[in-house]
């Protein structure tokens, strides 16, 4: 009996059976979009992972001793030991000769397997990737001759040696890439009878990659802890271990992040939508009170009630979360690699794209239970209200304050004031419904208060700290063979001589060149920073900085004056603190190297930061410019440019730049395309889920129009009669739409701005994405109100148009 | 006397060929300024039709009305609108107050839709007249249905129209009430010189009537 009578009322309230399925549709499919995403998304990164190299990890700085150790190791299951043996020296190119055997195989590449030919066997064969050889300016054909300035071990004198190619590995296809040259690196493989031959057995240095066992039995944690003993076994230090974490973590763990993450975004379009799917019943429940009064006149009971209202809905969620599965299962299914194959074109990962798989049963019953889950609990509420309502109450009952009986009112009353008392008549339903779409845009703003802030040119102006342009010195600081490489000697004849800046200065639309200053110093302070004689670089900074400083401190304070009295110094590698042995106001006397001259400097170490300078210390400009340098130390300039000049800038920038081999140029363009891709990837998709979110919301107001409209048929065409035309009656409707939308926009610009800014504050924090500055989302701001005022207007004439297609005699009738 | 109200071989046909019906056929009326006029047939013999297109709430099928000497035939709706706020008062059978309104604000309802400054001495004395003086701050559903009716009177009175049309005004009420609210209606029209034409099947209403109009079936028979 119910269920028929549940079936009934279902066809009889139309316009709110369509409204509650679409909330539930939609919020089926966002969903069920959201886990098929991340189940796809996890697959392709397991993919691209193993794409990339399967190794778990390597050892560096390893001994032939070490290596032995290691290929006896019970617990390696694959072994590689490489060797960087040589640099090669040829222009600007990042080149390297590389020695490579493989001693237990079962480590795999995405790049560098051979593609044609053989590894090299013979002393004078080299096999690489086709761009390392037309980078030296050899055909790529096995078989050709290569000759190569080369470096043993990057030190030693530049030895010069012709090759024949006898392989070629695949590579990375670059060639979309706007990257300059020095950029990107090279390498390619010798054999080893030219590393016996040149390199004392003594000398050499190697690199093993390996695979440990149990790969599938270990969580993250295990494995990193097996790889780290192994290490400890043969005494190789921690800090020359480095783990594939990305490749580790998606083989050995499920994905917690991206399943916390995920249930952190599921619980809040759950909460959300059930939200507005209560607001719809419950405004439902109002209008229902007669004929639910009427049904428990004809004796039904609080459970008949109860029951009714419950299968009503579930009906609805019975005939909507399939389809809101499908839709949410084929959306993905269709997009996700569109958008997976773009970020591989951009990204430097070279794999044929295969679509990741993406269905998993788990994940769609899981949507299937919480939708049900959050359609009941927004029916409990509505249900116990309804199961209440009394016989007698419920058929007397109107929609007015029950207990006012007198209103003060106005002597006069125009159409403001009709709106004005309907609203205020109705003030549960108006407080609702502004909630829940309050709570969408609020939302909506959050969330496009941090997305917003999400930009490359963000990591890029950091890059480039603010500038269009930066020109970097190539330099050594410990070159024993060339020492006219070393920053101390440059600095006698510095490259960015008075001329080139004038040089520069005189472009077209150069408006600002700023010179960062650096001069080498080596200590004997017990720090693996200085050790074997090691030099390292100091800079200068100024009081504007320092204030920036004080912003990201990780230790220690920044009294400027006080640094400038005391020989302060603010050390820029807070994660290197331990490792490098820093200790917080200890003296640490350096040598500095101006030209021949060494000049004795004393500082303290005052404060810790992270990523801040150009060198691993920094000293306030009063002590830098207290060593008195009687050698330019430039070592990198900042060039501002008028934007609309840029690009014929940049070409002539290069060119000057093409003739002096020790410079390197970093572009603004260039810093913006390397970030794009990863940050479009996340912030699209996101967009995608407000979209919808917002969608919902809407269902919310428009099944409170149509019911305050529906509701009122009677009243209304009695006004009509009593001379309220049609334009006034769309005024009057529009008026009463508008107090919605001005609510929720109120509340958007209030609190959703300010949720924005604290959750950028803790992408900030939490570094995400590279959030550092906030940008006030003004497009999105717009788009919103646009959206919500025209969305209201439109939904205002379309109920108006289809009220007034029912003549005005029926509507006045309706209730006789 | 001047005519206020004139219709011209006024039709209204719902459905067509056989199911056609003729709600009201060719009917020639004229009522006079001033004059208290009843309309009275059975349910369904198409007074209530007739009074819709009188009150322009309903576009004949062919045929006119005139209304002060206007034809409305081919008015917009938003200047029927205009006539129905300035030239009538329609009271209904159920009493159509606006709910979050109060008494006063129901009665000057009209009078702000048009526009116009409510002349506040004029509604004080039509709600004394009503018996309703004391309740203008009253929420229409503390009212009784007597008390409501005579709201919707005094709202139909306020705007100062020339004609005042009522469809069964106390078909809802018990006939003590109702025939105090028809007395006061009759006697509130008189005071403010204006032409009152009731639907009616109340024999006693008629009784009250300067003159009555028969309806059968859609026609005029008296």
């Amino acid at each position: 009996m119910m269920t028929s009578l549940a079936k009934s009322r279902i066809r009889y309230n139309k316009s709110r059976t369509v409204l509650t399925a679409i909330a539930i549709i939609l919020t089926t499919t966002l969903l069920m979009a959201l886990g098929t995403s991340a189940i796809g998304l996890l697959n392709f990164n397991k993919m691209q992972a193993a794409e990339t190299s399967n190794l778990h990890g390597s050892f560096g700085q390893l001994t032939e001793d070490q290596v032995n150790k290691l290929k006896n190791h019970a617990d390696i299951e694959s072994l590689e030991i490489n060797e960087i043996f040589a640099t090669v020296e040829h222009g600007k190119m990042n080149g390297f000769l590389t020695y490579k055997e493989n001693v237990k195989e079962g480590i795999t590449y995405g790049v560098g397997e051979i593609t044609e030919g053989s590894y090299p066997k013979k002393i004078n064969e080299i096999c690489g990737p086709a761009s390392f050889f037309r980078q030296l300016g050899a055909k790529a054909d096995i078989g050709s001759k290569v000759k190569i300035d080369f470096r043993v071990q990057g030190e030693g004198v530049i030895q010069t040696r012709e090759f024949t190619i006898s392989g070629l590995v695949s590579e990375r296809d670059i060639s979309k890439l706007n990257i300059s040259e020095t950029r990107l690196s090279y390498g390619a493989n010798i054999s080893e009878e030219l590393v016996n031959e040149l390199l004392p057995k003594g000398d050499r240095v190697y690199n093993a990659s390996v695979r440990v066992f149990g790969e599938h039995d270990l969580n993250y944690d295990e494995i990193c802890q097996k790889i780290n003993d192994v290490a400890a076994d043969i005494g190789c230090k921690e800090i020359n271990v480095s783990l594939n974490k990305e490749y580790l973590s998606t083989v050995t763990d499920p994905g917690m992040e991206t399943i916390k993450i995920v249930s952190a975004i599921a619980f809040v379009i759950a909460v959300f939508s059930g939200m507005v799917i209560y607001s719809i019943y419950y405004v439902g429940i109002i209008t229902d009170v007669q004929e639910i009064g009427k049904l428990k006149a004809l004796g039904a009971s609080k459970k008949h009630i109860k029951r009714l209202l419950f299968r009503e809905g579930m009906f609805v969620s019975v005939l909507s979360v399939p389809i809101g599965l499908i839709l949410g299962y084929l959306i993905p299914y269709f997009i996700m690699p569109v958008v997976l194959k773009k970020g591989l074109e951009t990204s430097l990962i070279n794999m044929d794209f295969k679509r990741p798989d993406m269905f998993s049963l788990p994940v769609l019953l899981a949507v299937a239970a919480v939708v049900l889950l959050t359609v009941y609990i927004s029916l409990l509420k509505p249900m116990r209200m309804a199961a209440k309502i009394s016989p007698i109450e419920a058929m007397r009952y109107q929609e007015s304050s029950k207990e006012k009986k007198l209103r003060t009112g106005n002597i006069s009353i125009s159409l403001f004031r009709l709106s004005k008392a309907n609203l205020t008549r109705n003030k549960k339903r108006t407080i609702v419904t502004m909630v829940t779409m309050a709570l969408s845009c609020v939302l909506f703003m959050s969330v496009a208060g941090l997305l917003n802030s999400m930009r490359t040119e963000d990591i890029a102006d950091r890059n480039m700290e603010g500038s269009d342009f930066r020109i970097s010195l190539d330099y050594a600081l410990d070159d024993e063979q060339y020492p006219e490489n070393n920053l101390e000697n440059i600095n006698k004849n510095n490259p960015f001589s008075h001329q080139f800046l004038e040089q520069i200065k005189n472009i077209d639309g150069v408006e600002n060149i700023r010179k960062v200053h650096q001069v080498p110093a080596s200590s004997d302070y017990p720090s693996e920073m200085f050790a074997e004689g090691r030099k390292i670089t100091i800079s200068e900074f100024t009081r504007e900085k320092a204030d920036e400083y004080r912003k990201d401190m990780e230790k220690g304070e920044i009294k400027y004056d006080e640094m400038v009295s005391q020989n302060g110094a603010v050390f820029t590698s807070d994660v290197f603190w331990d490792d490098y042995n820093i200790k917080l106001n200890e003296d640490m006397n350096l040598t500095v190297y101006d030209g021949d001259r060494k000049i004795p400097l004393t500082v303290k170490v005052q404060a810790s930061v992270n990523d801040g300078g150009a060198s691993i210390l920094m000293v306030p400009e009063g002590v830098y410019d207290s060593l008195e340098l009687r050698n330019d130390s430039t070592t990198d300039i900042f060039i501002d440019v008028d934007k609309d000049k840029y690009d014929d800038i940049k070409s002539q920038i290069q060119e000057m730049i093409d003739s002096q081999d020790k410079f390197e140029l970093y572009s603004r363009d260039e810093e913006i395309s390397i970030g794009d891709m990863s940050v479009s990837m996340i912030k699209y998709p996101m967009y995608v889920i407000l979209l919808m979110i917002a969608v919902i919301g809407f269902m919310n107001l428009i099944n409170t129009m149509i019911t305050s409209i529906i509701t009122r048929k009677q009243e209304l065409g009695m006004l009509q009669a009593i001379g309220l035309s049609d334009r006034q009656l769309t005024r009057m409707l529009a008026g009463e739409g508008m107090v919605f939308t001005a609510g929720t926009l109120l509340a958007s610009m209030t609190l959703g701005n300010i949720f924005g800014y604290l959750i950028f504050l803790w992408g900030k924090n939490s570094h995400f994405m590279s959030v550092t500055e906030y940008h006030y989302p003004v497009w999105e701001t717009v788009a919103l109100a646009v959206l919500l005022i025209v969305g209201q207007m439109a939904i205002t004439f379309f109920i108006g148009r289809r009220m007034r297609k029912e003549s005005l005699i029926d509507r006045i009738r309706n209730g006789e | 006397m001047d005519i206020i109200l004139e219709t011209k071989d006024l039709c209204k046909y719902y459905g067509e060929g056989e199911n056609l019906v003729k709600a009201v056929d060719k009917v020639n009326i004229q009522i006079q300024q001033g004059e208290f006029v009843t309309i009275v047939g059975k349910s369904g013999s198409g007074k209530s039709t007739l009074l819709h297109m009188l009150g322009a709430l309903d576009r004949p099928t062919s045929g006119q009305v005139w209304l002060a000497g206007k034809n409305i035939e081919g008015f917009s709706e938003d200047a029927l609108a205009k006539i129905r706020r300035r030239k009538i008062g329609f009271i209904f059978q159920a009493f159509n107050l606006v709910p979050s309104l109060n008494v006063w604000e129901n009665v000057v309802l009209p009078i702000g839709l048009d526009g116009r400054a409510v002349d506040v001495d004029f509604v004080k004395d039509i709600l004394k007249t009503l018996g309703l003086d004391g309740k203008a701050r009253n929420l229409p559903n503390t009212l009784s249905g007597g008390q409501q009716q005579r709201t919707a009177i005094a709202r139909a009175i306020a705007a100062k129209p020339s004609i005042i049309l009522a469809d069964e005004p106390t078909g809802n009420l018990d006939s003590k009430t109702g025939d105090e609210v028809m007395a006061l209606l009759k006697f509130s029209a008189k005071k403010y010189g204006q032409t009152l034409v009731v639907i009616t099947h109340d024999e006693d209403i008629a009784q009250m009537a300067d003159r009555t109009i028969i309806i059968e079936d859609g026609k005029v028979v008296k």
